[in-house]
């Protein structure tokens, strides 16, 4: 695929992002069509955190273009690209550390960026109970009902990551990255982060997935797409995937590596 | 007596000082350049009254207008550079307008002499600022017959204004959203926020009140020079909210009121007014690292004050008052 297609939600075209020498993107097409998990797998390294960056317009590419919902999102403020309707979730937790947890999850929701200063200054906290009831309707899917109060930064791990979670899902937004939402997770948080993923999606949004646990991947996405030194190696269903030669020798490769 | 209403008149003027630097500091910048926005505040309003004639208020206005303009004159190129750059731009500002007001010269004759007794009685005072000299004669206060004892009070009744403002600002979204650039910029925008437009508003805004204090400043002591406004008082203005807390708008107010006025309670302490500063910031570093007030104190008070008022705890379930479930706070 050379160019976006309008009925796909995001789309990347030759997108090349270089950090000095580093290729950590390396001439990339690829396509996410609406509905479901879709997956994005490779070995440490291989441009998966970059190119989040690129689509949430963190990094913007060195060449190429990004597409969502049939607008060029290519290069455009971070803000502008979370407006559009795309929210994601950070590998390296990006709490709001001293607020609490409902006003992390409070202070995210949509409206927030369509107010003017004015409204945003008058809008004071304890007059807006429909916000809140759905504050409280988030924090109960991720399981944070009884942390409201706690500061975000005194959260273990794993319910930061749950936080991180209800802090993009308070945007509402049409397209949702996880980067490694299980990342340094127990077993049994894990099972329940992959639960609580499958819901996600199945009430809305569009789920991007990053995430190193194969199982987990291979259980919730309809789709995934493996990058190996910034490119696309391949893609299909779960099944494809994981009997592609090329998949097995870039895994095997870095376990070997790494090793 | 008169001296104590200067001395209030001082305190006030501190805390909305203070409350300039903690405008910005919400965001998570640190400006060491108000001091140049109180030299513009107090220069261009006490031109408009005691050269033009103006009206305090209007005067004092212009005085905030004139700050927040130089405000996002400076705000909207450095505030992309990350952190200390900008702070080290605000103080390279500050020095920049203390020289200029060091040397610059306009206004008018006076229409008469001052002191009739002195040497030179018959040379007319110099109404506006002149060179090194400073700017003399800022009489609106005698003239207009307002007393220390009611220019004290009006300055109080501006302290509760501007406490009004951060009150509302911090249980705002508005508030949220600077909290959440402070945290984490690219967080911030991730959730929409723009974290370029939030710093240049909190920073110019934070100018205009420093451009208030100077307008209250320059009439309260009817001579300023451009020697005034230096890097030492700025970097005391940044100790008001350091020490006092920059976690609410109730730490710069208690930071403020301690150094005002304790050269005034202990006046052997005055002579050493900087090297206490010194101590005082050292010990907040090393012992309370967000100052004397924190918000989980003023958290507590107002559940508090809201149970004795009630006479049980009406603190709803999301009530940031609330007691929270885990007691891992720091
Ligand atoms: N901000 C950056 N500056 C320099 N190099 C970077 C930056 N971000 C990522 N990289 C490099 O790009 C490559 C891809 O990194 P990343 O996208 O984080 O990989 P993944 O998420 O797949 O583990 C790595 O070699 C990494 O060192
Ligand atoms: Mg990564």
């Amino acid at each position: 695929m050379t160019r976006a297609e309008p009925q796909d939600m995001l789309s990347a075209v030759a997108v090349t992002k270089a950090f000095g020498a580093h290729l950590a993107l390396d001439n990339l097409s690829l396509a996410v069509t609406k509905g479901g998990v879709i997956g994005l797998i490779g070995p440490n390294g291989s441009g998966k955190t970059t190119l989040f960056n690129a689509i949430t317009g963190i990094h913007s590419p060195t060449s190429g273009s990004l597409h969502f919902a049939g607008r060029d999102i290519t290069g455009r403020a971070s803000e502008r690209i979370a407006q559009l309707g795309i929210a994601r979730t950070f590998q390296n937790l990006k709490v709001f550390r001293r607020l609490t947890v409902f006003d992390n999850v409070l202070g995210a929701q949509n409206s927030a960026s369509d107010m003017t200063m004015w409204q945003m200054l008058f809008s004071v906290r304890r007059n807006e109970t429909p916000r809140r009831d759905r504050v409280e309707h988030i924090l109960e899917r991720v399981g944070l009902t009884d942390r409201r109060h706690a500061l975000a930064q005194d959260l273990p791990l794993g319910e930061q990551r749950r936080l991180e979670l209800a802090r993009a899902l308070a945007r509402e937004p049409e397209l949702l990255l996880l980067d490694e939402p299980a990342g340094g997770m127990t077993p049994q948080e894990t099972d329940t982060m992959a639960e609580l993923i499958h819901d996600v999606a199945e009430a809305g949004p569009t789920v991007f997935l990053i995430e190193h646990k194969m199982g987990m991947v291979m259980r919730l996405c309809r789709h995934i797409v493996v990058l190996n030194f910034g490119r696309k190696i391949a893609e299909g269903t779960p099944k494809q995937v994981q009997s592609d030669a090329a998949v097995r020798e870039a895994y095997l490769g870095s376990v070997a590596r790494h090793a | 007596m008169a001296y104590w209403y200067t001395v209030i008149s001082l305190m006030c003027i501190n805390t909305i000082l203070a409350w300039s630097v903690y405008s910005s500091f919400m965001t998570g910048t640190v400006s060491l350049g108000q001091a140049g926005f109180f030299a513009i505040g107090a220069f261009a309003s006490a031109s408009l009254t005691a050269i033009y004639g103006w009206h305090i208020v209007p005067a004092t206005m212009m005085g905030a207008v004139a700050a927040a303009i130089v405000g996002l004159a400076i705000a909207i190129p450095t505030l992309r550079l990350k952190g200390l750059y900008l702070t080290i731009a605000t103080v390279a500002f500050v020095e920049v307008i203390r020289v200029v007001f060091h040397n610059i010269k306009y206004g008018r004759d006076g229409e008469f002499a001052i002191d009739a007794s002195s040497a030179d009685a018959r040379q007319m005072p110099w109404i506006g600022p002149d060179g090194p000299l400073g700017f003399r004669h800022i009489i609106y206060l005698t003239e207009h017959h307002i007393t220390p004892g009611e220019y004290a009070m009006w300055l109080v009744l501006l302290v509760i204004a501007f406490g009004v403002y951060f009150w509302v600002l911090e249980r705002s979204r508005l508030g949220f959203a600077m909290r959440a650039v402070e945290e984490d910029e690219i967080a911030a925008q991730g959730v929409g926020l723009s974290h370029n437009f939030l710093k240049v508003f909190a920073f110019a805004i934070g100018a205009a009140i420093a451009g208030v204090a100077g307008s209250l400043y320059a009439h309260l002591l009817t001579f300023i020079t451009g020697d005034d406004f230096n890097i030492p008082l700025t970097v005391m203005m940044l100790a008001y909210v350091v020490i006092g807390g920059g976690q609410t708008f109730w730490g710069p107010i208690l930071g403020a009121l301690i150094f005002t006025l304790l050269p005034e309670i202990a006046r052997e302490t005055k002579e050493f007014r900087l090297e206490l500063f010194g101590i005082a910031m050292l010990a907040t570093m090393v012992f309370r690292q967000h100052g004397l007030i924190t918000r989980d104190m003023v958290r507590r008070a107002e559940t508090r004050i809201k149970t004795a008022f009630t006479g049980r705890n009406t603190i709803g379930p999301d009530e940031p008052g609330a007691p929270a479930p885990n007691p891992t706070k720091k």
